[in-house]
């Protein structure tokens, strides 16, 4: 009661978790060095004390996104975050997505083929939410100093099984077209029947990447058409109607008890035609 | 009318439950709440043990605030005076602004009334009532999913808003200045006739610690 006074106000009691104890966060590359004019990968590896999670790029009904903000000498640039598939917390009718354990949040880094110098020094500013519980954010400014040179840059054994395991997770691209239409109830998303034989129907659900979308928590409706599956989401009456991109993740159980398949798909918007 | 609009959202929750068990997964029902339709009715009791009712605020601007006094966001909106400086603002406009403690006992944020007097005391806030809900069936009612979480009710009983506080979702104090209050955007454009021009978005916060059983 205190304690939560005292956060309240903005003041931090001795008791109060130390956001440093319950996320450990370093910036890692993937390789030894940087090569000029190409791109080499950094990670933000996070790794959570048991029982807490960080957040996905939609951090669902409550939470927030983990941040990156860059510092980067001239010349050079990051990409976006590669955000590994997160898991689904449901908590009855609030859903959060997210890491627990440990998370590798890969960034591409590209060094100018012109770069004058022979050492880079790059600062990432992180800032997280980490919840059990409770929730607790946390921020800390990370560095990294890597030489630049001309030649192919060894991989850092180090890092090795960090890089390995995050890009087992990022989900790949669908191999399909998918596309969605929304009314005032219901977002619906079509993909072809063929391009994903062998589908559980129970078992197929969709984490969007915008976290106004759809209702989370509700059940997420599949139905098997002639030449379409089509999954029923509730809408959220914060939907955008406008979008005519709907980006997210597919997670296609099959009926084998195996794990996953998680998909990146990118429906466009198309009005519900007779063809089914 | 009134009543029988109400009937009607009534029916579209039946529906809505009617569907769920169609499909064979049992999940919590559908919150009555629906943007530009009539707030759902309630009475609760406040921290100085009176009952408000909805309907008795007929003719008045009712903002519902959700919060949880652990919660760093809720901190953030406090902390910085953002949160009383629009209790204050607003009900001296003569809008009725009550403040919502859905966290069941044992969770964070759980007050009991004198509990809650003191927070409100100490925070130096401004609320009409602060409403305690430790069942959570406001919350439920409203589909309440984090704190702050902001409800605004206009004059004839529609629900006009629902979502953050502003746009910008993080814990951090210092994004608030820069930020564009949703909760404002909608209480002025309503007192000058005009629609609410953003009337749902998604809140941010810290969920709402309800009580895990029913």
């Amino acid at each position: 009661m205190l304690l939560g006074l005292l956060l309240a106000s903005g003041l931090h009691a001795d008791d109060a978790p130390d956001p440093q104890d319950l996320v450990r966060a370093r910036l890692i590359a993937e390789t030894s060095a940087l090569q000029r004019g190409k791109t080499g990968w950094l990670a933000v590896h996070l790794t959570m004390k048991p029982g807490w999670h960080t957040y996905w790029r939609n951090p669902g009904d409550a939470g927030v996104a983990t941040s990156i903000k860059w510092t980067l000498p001239q010349g050079v640039t990051a990409g976006p975050i590669l955000w590994p598939a997160p898991e689904k917390f449901v908590t009855r009718t609030i859903v959060a997505f997210g890491y627990p354990d440990e998370v590798a949040l890969l960034t591409a880094v590209k060094v100018p083929a012109a770069f004058p110098f022979d050492n880079v020094a790059i600062g990432a500013t992180v800032a997280w939410l980490a919840c059990e519980k409770v929730c607790i954010p946390g921020s800390e400014t990370l560095a990294i100093a890597l030489p630049v040179g001309e030649a192919i840059a060894p991989a850092d054994p180090r890092n090795a099984k960090v890089f390995a395991q995050a890009r087992r997770r990022i989900p790949q691209r669908a191999p399909f077209k998918a596309t969605f239409d929304m009314d005032a109830e219901q977002v619906r998303i079509r993909i072809p029947s063929t391009a994903l034989p062998d589908v559980a129907r129970s078992r197929v659900m969709f984490y969007p990447f915008d976290n106004s979308m759809i209702e989370h928590a509700a059940p997420q409706r599949v139905v098997m058409r002639q030449r379409q599956i089509e999954l029923i989401l509730p809408r959220s009456p914060a939907a955008n109607e406008r979008i005519q991109t709907l980006d997210g993740l597919l997670i296609v159980g099959h009926s084998g008890g195996h794990s996953p398949r998680v998909l990146d798909i990118s429906a466009s918007r198309a009005e519900i035609g007779a063809k089914r | 009318m009134t009543a029988t609009i109400f009937h009607a959202v009534r029916a579209f929750t039946l529906t809505a439950a009617v569907t769920v068990c169609a499909a064979g997964i049992i999940e919590a029902a559908t919150p009555v709440a629906r943007v530009n339709a009539p707030a759902p009715e309630f009475s609760a009791t406040d921290s100085d043990g009176k009952t408000h009712k909805l309907s008795a605020y007929k003719g008045k601007i009712v903002v519902l605030e959700w919060t949880n006094n652990g919660c760093p966001f809720v901190g953030k909106h406090y902390g910085s005076g953002n949160m009383q400086s629009l209790q204050k603002k607003y009900t001296g406009q003569g809008v009725v602004w009550l403040t919502v403690v859905s966290s069941a006992p044992g969770t964070q944020g759980y007050v009991n009334a004198d509990e809650a007097n003191q927070d409100t005391q100490k925070r130096g806030a401004a609320p009409t009532a602060v409403l305690l809900d430790p069942t959570g069936a406001l919350g439920h009612l409203y589909g309440a999913q984090a704190t702050p979480h902001m409800y605004v009710i206009d004059s004839e009983g529609r629900l006009v808003y629902m979502g953050a506080i502003d746009d910008i979702p993080s814990a951090d104090p210092s994004d608030i200045a820069h930020a564009k209050n949703y909760v404002a955007a909608a209480i002025d454009a309503i007192k000058a006739g005009q629609r609410v021009s953003v009337p749902a978005t998604k809140a941010y916060g810290c969920s709402v610690k309800y009580a895990s059983a029913e």
